[in-house]
């Protein structure tokens, strides 16, 4: 995969600002997967740039369960969280780490850190850090010309949902950017916002060997659409999933638009609560990462005009 | 007999090779004057004992200026798979089949030459590649002024077939909207005009938008006229008159209808052969570096050589 280099002005969160979505949910291992978690699991990668040679923190904010935010399922909260980051040799490499599915050896790599969270309000709507990490920790990775580190959340207990946001940050006391640096996942499982009609974006990078994706959404509640915005396609409708359900669509990847993002966007219609999955898959059924800040920047669609000069004397007209 | 068969194997492979070197000068030579099947023939003799980056690639510019596309275009093939082979060959045999009248084939080429070469999308020969206008760059004075400046255009392209709920709408910089893929607008002014192209889908009732600007001018008093100096010779010249206001912004294609394309404000061309061609010159003006707009085109019937 080639990455371009770009450069981000704000600070790197999940979600991002340009996701538009509420929260990242992982469920307790005994949830039940309607509510929209296919694993109870959340893998992101952290991308820091070779240049960068300042330590950063890993915060989390309301990474507890209970208080707002979290879904309670049943009488009481009863869900703990893990947190952890890696690094080290096969952070990132090892393809079990990468994949769309729950796979013996995603936690491959070298632990840095790790906490563990249930019901505790001290850090309701709250930051939490973890770190400081030094870059050179992470896994140098040719490819992005940068270390990359792991970050999981397991739902290790329990069956509410734990809904957080992560950032990346050199300050522990606020989050600020990373210059380069960028968060991606290869399965993602997120809250959209409860207002009908707002668009949540979702922005797979295409690489340049792809020729055709299969995205797969998880519990969508059937609650609205998921359209396709990139260099060639203008609100590409894909297949929607209801309650409980996986349902994918194929689609074929232009010339134009390998080597960019793709804009996923999903538009609800109704004011509820929703946590859903997604993940997309190329021809070879690898999965396609998800950037926090799309490369390259959100997708334009490229329009295609025909323009002939109508000249009613058709003699001079070509 | 063992130092017989040891002289033979040692010798017969530099023999091979100075042979090669030596049709390979003629072919050269034979190319500079001009005379492109004695340099075909040399040069074939020279690639059946090497076949090199260089020999097919002077084969396809021999095929090519004597006006044998196929060969022309079998030959910058061979080319392109060299380590050697450079953009030139890309061009050339993206001129190739863009004479042959292969489209495909030569889109092939330019997403090629994009992909090994992409500085090429800034250059005029891209430009010019990857433009369709048919505008004339003479004023329609045969109708009456609020039919002269009209245009036509077609987002038919513009449509995503996964979409059905995608609706295309125009404004015209004289405030006019128009609902649907093809319009026809008339202006009633000449000079450059704008029209902004949306495409929109309300399918939620939550409306998303995007949309495109496009420009085009109208010439008004400057007729262009192309003058061919002197007429019927095998050099030709040919000039442009009457190119007024802002003229160094201007970049000029012409195509000599044999093959060939230049980009200079004159267009200096030797043909191979006696006949008819059809020369076009296409007008860009630069709107910034490395993009060209075009204005317009105006075709010449040119005879040489009777």
């Amino acid at each position: 995969m080639a990455i371009t280099a770009y450069v981000n002005l704000h600070a790197q969160i999940v979600p991002s600002p340009e996701e538009g979505i509420d929260f990242v949910t992982t469920f307790g291992s005994e949830a039940d997967s309607k509510f929209g978690d296919d694993d109870q699991l959340q893998i992101f990668f952290i991308l820091i740039p070779k240049a960068v040679n300042k330590p950063f923190y890993v915060r989390i904010f309301d990474p507890e369960i209970g208080g707002k935010n979290d879904l309670l399922v049943g009488p009481s909260f009863n869900t703990t969280t893990r947190f952890e980051v890696y690094g080290g040799f096969k952070a990132y490499s090892n393809p079990a780490a990468r994949s769309f599915v729950k796979k013996s050896g995603y936690d491959s790599g070298k632990i840095l850190n790790t906490v563990e969270f249930s019901e505790l309000n001290k850090y309701d709507e709250k930051w939490f850090n973890l770190g400081p990490f030094n870059p050179r920790e992470g896994e140098y990775v040719k490819e992005f010309d940068a270390y990359i580190f792991k970050f999981i959340a397991t739902g290790i207990s329990g069956d509410d949902g734990n809904t957080y946001r992560m950032s990346i940050s050199l300050d522990k006391d606020k989050n600020s950017a990373i210059l380069g640096a960028n968060i991606f996942t290869y399965n993602y499982t997120f809250r959209l916002k409860d207002k009908p009609f707002t668009v949540a974006h979702i922005y797979p990078f295409i690489d340049t060997k792809t020729k055709s994706i299969r995205q797969v959404n998880f519990d969508f509640d059937n609650e609205g659409e998921i359209k396709i915005y990139s260099r060639t396609k203008s609100g590409h409708k894909v297949a929607i999933s209801n309650d409980n359900e996986s349902v994918s669509s194929t689609h074929i990847i232009d010339k134009d638009e390998q080597g960019k993002t793709m804009d996923l966007q999903i538009v609800k219609n109704q004011s509820r609560i929703n946590d859903m999955s997604i993940y997309v898959l190329n021809q070879y059924n690898e999965a396609v990462p998800f950037f926090a800040i799309p490369i390259g920047g959100v997708p334009q669609y490229k329009f295609n005009v025909t323009i002939r000069y109508d000249y009613r004397n058709k003699k001079q007209s070509y | 007999m063992k130092h017989l068969l040891f002289i033979l194997l040692f010798i017969s492979p530099l023999f091979a090779h100075s042979q090669y070197e030596r049709n390979l000068q003629r072919g050269e030579k034979y190319l500079e004057s001009e005379d492109y099947s004695k340099a075909i023939a040399s040069l074939r003799e020279a690639r059946s004992d090497s076949s090199s980056y260089y020999v097919n690639h002077l084969l396809g510019n021999a095929y090519f200026q004597s006006q044998d596309f196929e060969n022309a275009a079998k030959y910058y093939n061979r080319s392109l798979e060299f380590v050697d082979q450079d953009i030139s060959d890309f061009r050339q045999l993206y001129l190739t089949y863009n004479f042959l009248e292969k489209p495909d084939k030569a889109q092939n080429i330019l997403n090629l030459m994009v992909e090994y070469y992409p500085e090429v999308v800034g250059s005029i020969f891209y430009n010019w590649a990857t433009q369709n206008l048919l505008a004339p760059c003479t004023p329609d004075f045969g109708v009456r002024e609020s039919l002269r400046y009209c245009i036509k255009l077609d987002a038919t392209g513009s449509i995503d077939q996964g979409n059905t709920s995608q609706k295309i709408y125009w404004r015209t910089d004289d405030n006019k909207v128009y609902n649907g893929t093809k319009i026809t607008h008339c202006f009633k002014t000449s000079g450059r005009h704008f029209v902004k192209l949306y495409s929109e889908d309300n399918s939620l009732g939550y409306r998303r938008q995007s949309d495109t600007t496009i420009s085009f001018i109208f010439l008004d008093n400057n007729s262009i006229v192309l003058e061919q100096i002197p007429a019927n010779s095998k050099n030709i010249e040919v000039s442009t008159y009457n190119i007024e206001d802002n003229s160094d912004t201007y970049v000029y294609a012409w195509e000599t209808g044999d093959g060939n394309v230049y980009f200079d404000p004159i267009l200096y061309h030797k043909y191979t052969k006696n006949g008819e061609y059809n020369i076009k010159l296409t007008i860009f003006e630069t709107v910034a570096e490395g993009v060209y707009e075009p204005i317009c085109c105006i075709k010449k019937k040119c005879v040489v050589g009777k």
